[in-house]
């Protein structure tokens, strides 16, 4: 065959085989593209909301800002978690500029020892979102679904999803504009996050003066007018022993410092939820979680 | 072009290929004008591009060797804490453009080659962007030709580059790449296991990744260039296919290999001195070749390794005496994978103490799998890799195969499924494990 004809060919296949399995890809676990809106949306995004959510990886896993208003259409909510996200200025600047302070302001606080820790209070994956340049927000922003077509699997994703037996460690992830990760594994492990976590506390210990600072901050946020929630996500009993004797928090002096602050304080049955990791909860377990603090939230109105 | 390829990089270095090359190009000419110098200019050369080597690729290993020697006799100069700064960073290319450089003035001394006239033509035989990173090392007498020449490429050629190019990044952007996530996490000891059949797993998985991560670039590199009309040799013959450590060295990275059996071992004296001069010369040429890959123990050990198998193999024959058994041949491979795979744990680990320790977990013999569970992704694309490879050997093996191939234009329906799995399975991510060197 001639090189011209087999050039041409190539190019032909090429591009009807690119097309068939573009539009027939199998549903990822984790999808990079998405993931990558999914953070520039909620970093440089100017929208403003009734609710606004904060906390470090089990808030934005673990609370659904859609189903915290479901049934009141006429609040807004966000979910503004970032991974080990710390109790800083920075951040509570941050939360505040996204307040809508027209109607009934209101900031959920997802309290976790770790987020008074000096490394968390670095707010480095909230930086890092927020130095981003210009040229990739706009690309992440507006040319997401056609890069999406592009976007590469693996052979576990083409594997049946959510069949017990499926093949391999997966972490299965959906980014929702409105700030929540609906996340879960296979298998589940409540020690899997013990060890790392165990690490994270080594010469990193909760920080009185970021915990100070935070109550300060609410006294203020009170002061406008702005009602302040904080609760503790649930996590296995391990990890709420590891972050008491290695993190160093007290939780009941701080839920009394809270209240005194001008926080409400809700309290969660610990052992009611279930996490895959040991510190995060699975969607089904973070829609459970939403709601019962919806109903919370709702009923001091 | 060229060079504003290499200038993305780093602007301040274009400088430095600049001034290596015209010192060559100088010492090239006043070789053929004062011959009775010949030497001298070759040997400032070889120093000008030995020292820029030394400067930027091996100051910290020297000064980490001298001030521990110095110590000793309770010296202590601290020479590596005073390196200036620029001296730290490893221009990218410099042990390849080196080679390069030498291959010529070395050649015009040896009256191999009469020097070139047109500096841009020397130029661009020096810094080609298609191999100026990572290899080929091409020889002077091959390209300068080519570059004489001002070809263009023919239809056939342009096919021929597309499925280098494809057949390359498939190498490294589906195999390597997806192996790197097995053998990232396993050398930083993130992964959490540590049987035995992890171990090799890792071992042989890394194995195949650096073979494609490598290969993959210089197919890439020898199809851009064949798209421009040039021809850059083989710079790897499927070494996995090969029967003996020899045959291996026939195989691997046979640019800078023939390279060292060029410049250093026929010059040293080669085999031309009996068979125990000849393994010494050897061990020599392998130790210079380990620390070509870097300013680390490990690469001078892994050099030194692969010498003693050459020598073993030297001096006991196995290869050929194993011929004449019923399964020789699958014996021969099984010990050639097991001798190269054992001497890539050193060179991929970050210590000699490390490598001793991976050798160490391996040998207690735990063939616990659970890590299938947890790497499935990075297993399936090495078994992808080993299968390509025995596919390949098969349709050499089998004429009819081959015949089957080419009748039915094989090539064109896998082209197109390699280009679209480079674009649907690529793996994270990785900078080539190469332009370290």
């Amino acid at each position: 065959m001639r090189s011209k004809i087999k050039i041409l060919l190539f190019v032909v296949l090429s591009i009807t085989l690119i097309g068939l399995i573009g539009w027939n890809k199998p549903e990822l676990s984790s999808s990079s593209i998405e993931k990558d809106f999914f953070w520039t949306f909620k970093t440089h995004s100017k929208e403003k909301h009734d609710i606004v959510v904060f906390g470090d990886s089990r808030t934005y896993r673990g609370i659904s800002a859609t189903e915290l208003t479901k049934g009141y259409p006429d609040y807004s909510a966000i979910n503004l978690g970032y991974s080990s996200a710390g109790m800083d200025n920075i951040m509570f600047d941050f939360i505040e500029s996204r307040l809508d302070m027209e109607k009934d302001p209101q900031i959920i606080l997802g309290i976790t020892p770790y987020s008074f820790t000096p490394d968390a209070i670095a707010n480095k994956h909230f930086l890092q979102e927020m130095e981003i340049n210009h040229f990739t927000v706009l690309q992440r922003t507006y040319f997401v679904k056609y890069i999406k077509f592009f976007e590469p699997f693996t052979p576990q994703d083409i594997h049946p999803v959510g069949k017990k037996n499926s093949i391999g460690f997966q972490y299965f992830e959906k980014f929702y504009n409105t700030g929540w990760v609906a996340s879960y594994t296979i298998p589940t492990d409540t020690n899997r996050a013990l060890k790392n976590y165990r690490k994270s506390f080594t010469n990193n210990t909760v920080s009185l003066e970021s915990t100070n600072n935070l109550l300060k901050r609410i006294i203020l946020w009170k002061e406008k007018g702005i009602k302040v929630y904080g609760f503790r996500p649930p996590t296995a009993h391990a990890m709420v022993r590891l972050e008491e004797e290695i993190g160093g928090f007290r939780e009941k002096e701080f839920i009394r410092s809270f209240e005194v602050a001008g926080g409400v304080w809700l309290s969660l049955d610990n052992e009611s939820f279930i996490t895959y990791d040991g510190s995060h909860l699975d969607f089904n377990e973070a829609k459970r979680m939403s709601q019962k603090i919806k109903e919370k939230i709702f009923s001091y109105k | 072009m060229s060079f504003i390829f290499y200038a993305w990089w780093d602007w301040r270095f274009i400088f430095l290929i600049i001034g290596s090359g015209l010192l060559d190009y100088i010492c090239g000419w006043y070789m053929i004008k004062k011959p009775q110098l010949k030497k001298l200019f070759l040997i400032i050369s070889l120093f000008g591009n030995i020292g820029s080597l030394s400067i930027f690729k091996y100051s910290v290993f020297f000064a980490d060797i001298i001030d521990g020697i110095l110590l000793l006799l309770n010296i202590n100069l601290s020479l590596k804490e005073n390196i200036p700064e620029f001296a730290l960073i490893l221009p990218v290319g410099i042990s390849f453009y080196t080679f390069q450089s030498m291959s010529y003035t070395i050649d015009i001394y040896r009256g191999n080659i009469q020097p070139v006239r047109n500096i841009f033509h020397f130029f661009s035989y020096l810094a080609m962007f298609p191999q100026l990173v990572a290899g080929p090392i091409i020889r002077a007498s091959e390209l300068l030709r080519q570059l004489k020449k001002h070809p263009k490429s023919i239809m056939i050629q342009k096919w021929h580059a597309i499925k280098l190019i494809v057949f390359g990044l498939f190498q490294k952007m589906v195999i390597a790449d997806n192996i790197g996530v097995l053998i990232d996490t396993a050398f930083q000891n993130k992964s959490g296991y540590d049987s035995s059949a992890f171990w090799i797993c890792v071992v042989i998985g890394f194995g195949f990744q650096i073979y494609c991560d490598f290969s993959g670039y210089s197919l890439i590199a020898r199809g851009i260039a064949k798209y421009m009309g040039y021809h850059f040799k083989m710079n790897f013959n499927h070494p996995y296919h090969a029967n003996s450590i020899k045959d291996f060295w026939r195989r691997w990275h046979i640019s800078l290999s023939t390279w060292f059996r060029d410049y250093v071992y026929f010059p040293l004296g080669g085999s031309g001195k009996g068979m125990y001069w000849g393994i010494a010369f050897m061990a020599i040429t392998m130790i210079i070749s380990g620390l070509w890959h870097g300013s680390n123990y490990t690469f001078i050990f892994w050099g030194l390794l692969h010498a003693v198998f050459l020598s073993t193999e030297r001096l006991t024959r196995w290869p050929e005496r194993l011929k004449s058994f019923r399964y020789g041949e699958f014996i021969a491979f099984s010990l050639v994978y097991i001798q190269v795979f054992f001497a890539w744990i050193y060179f991929r680990a970050d210590s000699i103490h490390d490598a001793n320790i991976i050798i160490g977990k391996i040998l207690l013999f735990d063939m616990n799998l659970d890590f299938i569970y947890f790497f499935f992704n990075s297993i399936i694309f090495l078994l992808l890799g080993i299968l390509v490879e025995l596919l390949i050997y098969l349709r050499k093996r089998h004429k009819r195969l081959q015949r089957f191939y080419f009748k039915y234009n094989l090539d064109v329906p896998i082209t197109s499924i390699a280009l679209a799995t480079c674009l649907y399975f690529r793996g994270p991510e990785a900078t080539f494990i190469y332009f370290q060197f």
